[in-house]
């Protein structure tokens, strides 16, 4: 700003007016001095004066000096002699006229000096209102923002504090203002405000940042600040306005999601069925190693990342060997809209021929609105588990072969005992008739008769006991080899609980995986630990504790112990001593024969049955079977 | 008078065989088909007893246990088709001697003239 201001010139235009009425005024008023004093003597140019003070006024510098230069030229020509003319008779006229053009323009120069000093005081004024109005407005949303506002000084005193700030902080506007901004920083980040003062004071601006801030209670607020200089009217800084938004909210829900994503990726990793996630395009979204591992490949990153690729290499089956067209898979099926849990299907590798089975779970992903975004789509791979029902199946068709075998053992050991009794006969008989036959006396002979045609059917009665023994024997297949004890006692034992009360019964298997390899008939093995397990499980039908122990041992001499432990109702001591004998049993409408067999097998093995009672309660079998061949004299019942 | 000998025998072959060839010998012979019938029936106490071990509802073990718990010491002879050590021994216990089927005509004899010597 300078004083040239004073000379400034608004444009011809605006001026006209004001030009057109000075010369109206030097008119009027050179007319008023002609009218009131038509001579030329008396007071000239003073007339002229209220006009030139009055368009300065109004116009300005330049309108008075041209008002004054038309007063001078006016009061020349009429005024001063000689009249009509500009030409002036004397210094003194002269005189008079420099001092009148000097005093006109020392008044326009005052009266333009004025005009400019009112009409800048109205401006300053009304510039003054509008600031004023500016600054209520911004105060009211300084006060009304969610964010806290603070401005502080370069040292850090706080200077103003608006609502949010008192409530996202805890201090009173009275607390805060005048009180140091360190009182809102965490001891740790007090260098961070030094840095940010140290900024500001450069002129700087913070962009918002995110950092931590401190409640008056002392707890811990994540927040984001952006701090700006605060400048007086010559630029100058002399402060910072700080600008700070609450985001701990933000904060734990960021976290609690990034929580729970580490967490399902954790879970997703430890699963072993293979999980998928497909997006509605087709993109794989998620896969986890047991994916990769369910579809033969070396590694997650091996796995195709589009949809569409997957039918290049697998190819899908019904468990009937019928193939599956890519849209009834179970990602196409899950993609639209269907869930299913449990859909059994077989997947074959194109290139290597693999096949394998996988159990299906899949279901489609929707967004809020219900609208299909992507499919999940568990799968396990269930082939051991199909094999292992198709030993199982087997295994009991083995045993229940082996349970006709134990039914042709039985009735063995009835027709053995039978057929004795028809022997025992025929020899007393013959005996007899030998007798009365030696003394040759003719009244004898009749009773010799007798004798021998009774020996006679009773040997005709013993052949047809033992042809229903052939009938019923026919090929009894016997045969030993090195045998896993571990294995059959664990198939013993899915065979003989398969239908039993497994209610409150508790099985322990005790095996001793050092131990060496038995030569053994593994159906007839199966078939003692059968029938050991099924006592045991009879044994403990009543009893409140029903705890069954299978155990293997190595013994020292290189022979397998193997143990079956009960907590049923044990066996009277008495009985104890007949256990192993036929027809010897505690069982209602039982034979008293499956001991008797087993013991017999145990035998031909080389070993023997013992029994004991269990210490807990209960009885307690045991039987060693060898590892290594022996020769024995007596063979299976 | 010839002296009397029980037989307890669920097979009627065995039983009359058995009457055949004792009578042979000249010895009174009665036949009784289980234990029950040799326990409930009275008369002459027999001078030996031949007991069959496997019989339905009393074993021949069962039946002499039974003999003796009342105090009969009837002089008896066991006949079993199965030599079976644990029995021998429960018989011996009892002062019975095991037989095995079919039964060596001369060892009956001996045994039954034994068992009779013991009686008398």
């Amino acid at each position: 700003m300078s004083t040239f201001w004073l000379f400034r010139t608004r444009g011809l235009r605006d001026h006209v007016g004001v030009f057109a009425l000075g010369f109206i005024l030097v008119v009027l008023e050179l007319e008023l001095r002609l009218y009131l004093n038509p001579e030329t003597e008396g007071p000239t140019l003073i007339f002229f004066m209220p006009a030139i003070m009055l368009i300065a006024s109004i116009g300005g510098f330049w309108s008075g000096l041209l008002t004054t230069l038309m007063s001078c030229a006016c009061a020349d020509y009429y005024l001063l002699p000689p009249i009509h003319s500009f030409g002036l008779k004397s210094s003194l006229e002269l005189t008079s006229l420099t001092v009148f053009a000097l005093t006109g323009l020392f008044v326009t120069t005052i009266c333009a000096l004025l005009r400019e000093t009112i009409r800048n005081g109205e401006a300053a004024n009304a510039e003054l209102v509008q600031a004023h109005k500016a600054a209520t407005q911004l105060a009211a949303i300084v006060e009304g923002s969610s964010d806290a506002i603070i401005g502080k000084t370069l040292e850090g005193v706080i200077t103003s504090w608006n609502k949010t700030s008192a409530t996202m902080f805890g201090y009173s506007s009275a607390e805060a203002i005048g009180a140091h901004v360190s009182m809102l920083i965490p001891p740790s980040l007090l260098a961070e405000e030094e840095f940010i003062l140290a900024e500001i004071a450069q002129g700087h601006t913070i962009s918002p940042f995110e950092t931590k801030r401190l409640h008056k209670d002392g707890s811990i607020i994540d927040v984001s600040a952006t701090v700006s200089p605060v400048r007086d009217a010559h630029g100058v800084v002399i402060g910072a306005s700080k600008v700070i938004r609450d985001i701990t909210a933000c904060k734990r829900a960021q976290s609690e999601v990034q929580t729970t994503r580490v967490k399902l990726e954790a879970a997703l990793r430890c699963m072993i069925d293979a999980v998928s996630i497909f997006d509605g395009d087709g993109h794989l979204v998620h896969v986890n190693d047991a994916f990769a591992t369910f579809h033969r490949f070396q590694n997650v990153s091996e796995c195709f990342k589009m949809l569409e690729e997957y039918p290049a290499l697998f190819e899908l089956l019904t468990p009937d060997g019928k193939p599956v067209p890519f849209d009834r898979w179970p990602v196409s099926k899950a993609l639209a809209g269907e869930t299913t849990i449990g859909d059994e299907y077989v997947v074959r590798r194109r290139d290597t021929g693999a096949t394998w089975f996988g159990n299906y779970t899949f279901a489609p992903i929707r967004d809020e609105s219900g609208k299909i975004t992507g499919s999940v789509v568990t799968a396990r791979d269930v082939t051991a588990q199909k094999e292992n029902e198709a030993r199982l199946e087997s295994m009991r068709a083995g045993l229940v072969r082996a349970g006709r075998l134990s039914d042709l053992g039985q009735m063995s050991a009835g027709l053995a005992h039978e057929l004795n009794q028809p022997l025992a006969a025929i020899h007393n008989y013959s005996n007899v008739a030998k007798r009365l036959m030696a003394n040759g006396e003719s009244s004898t002979l009749a009773k010799a008769y007798d004798a021998i045609s009774k020996a006679a059917d009773q040997a005709v009665r013993a052949g047809e006991i033992i042809g229903r023994l052939r009938a019923l024997i026919g090929k009894r297949e016997t045969s030993r080899a090195f045998e896993n004890i571990n294995s059959i006692v664990e198939e013993s034992m899915a065979v003989a609980l398969v239908g039993t009360q497994a209610e409150g019964l508790t099985t322990h298997l005790d095996l001793a995986f050092d131990s060496p390899p038995v030569f053994a008939d593994r159906i007839q093995i199966q078939q003692v630990l059968a029938n050991l397990l099924r006592n045991a499980l009879e044994a403990m039908a009543d009893s409140p504790k029903r705890e069954l122990t299978i155990s293997t041992k190595a013994m020292a001499d290189g022979a397998v112990e193997i143990a079956v432990t009960d907590t049923g109702s044990g066996i009277a001591n008495k009985l104890a001593d007949n256990l192993f004998m036929p027809f010897v049993t505690t069982k209602p409408g039982g034979m008293g024969i499956g001991l008797v067999i087993s013991q017999s097998i145990v035998e031909a093995h080389g070993g023997r049955i013992h029994v004991e009672p269990n210490p807990g309660g209960g009885t307690r079998f045991t039987f060693r079977l060898p590892s290594t061949p022996v020769v024995s004299e007596r063979s299976a019942a | 008078m010839a002296p009397l000998v029980d037989i307890v025998d669920d097979d009627d072959a065995v039983r009359d065989s058995m009457h055949a060839l004792l009578d042979s010998y000249g010895y009174t012979v009665r036949e009784y088909s289980s234990a029950a019938a040799f326990l409930t029936l009275s008369g002459p106490k027999p001078d030996c007893l031949l007991v069959d071990q496997h019989m339905p509802e009393m074993t021949g073990l069962a039946l002499l246990e039974e003999m003796r718990q009342r105090g009969d010491q009837t002089p008896a002879l066991m006949i079993t088709g199965r030599s079976d050590a644990s029995l021998v021994s429960c018989a011996a216990a009892l002062g019975v001697t095991v037989l095995r089927k079919p039964v060596n005509e001369d060892q009956l004899l001996h045994l039954i003239e034994a068992a009779r010597g013991i009686c008398a």
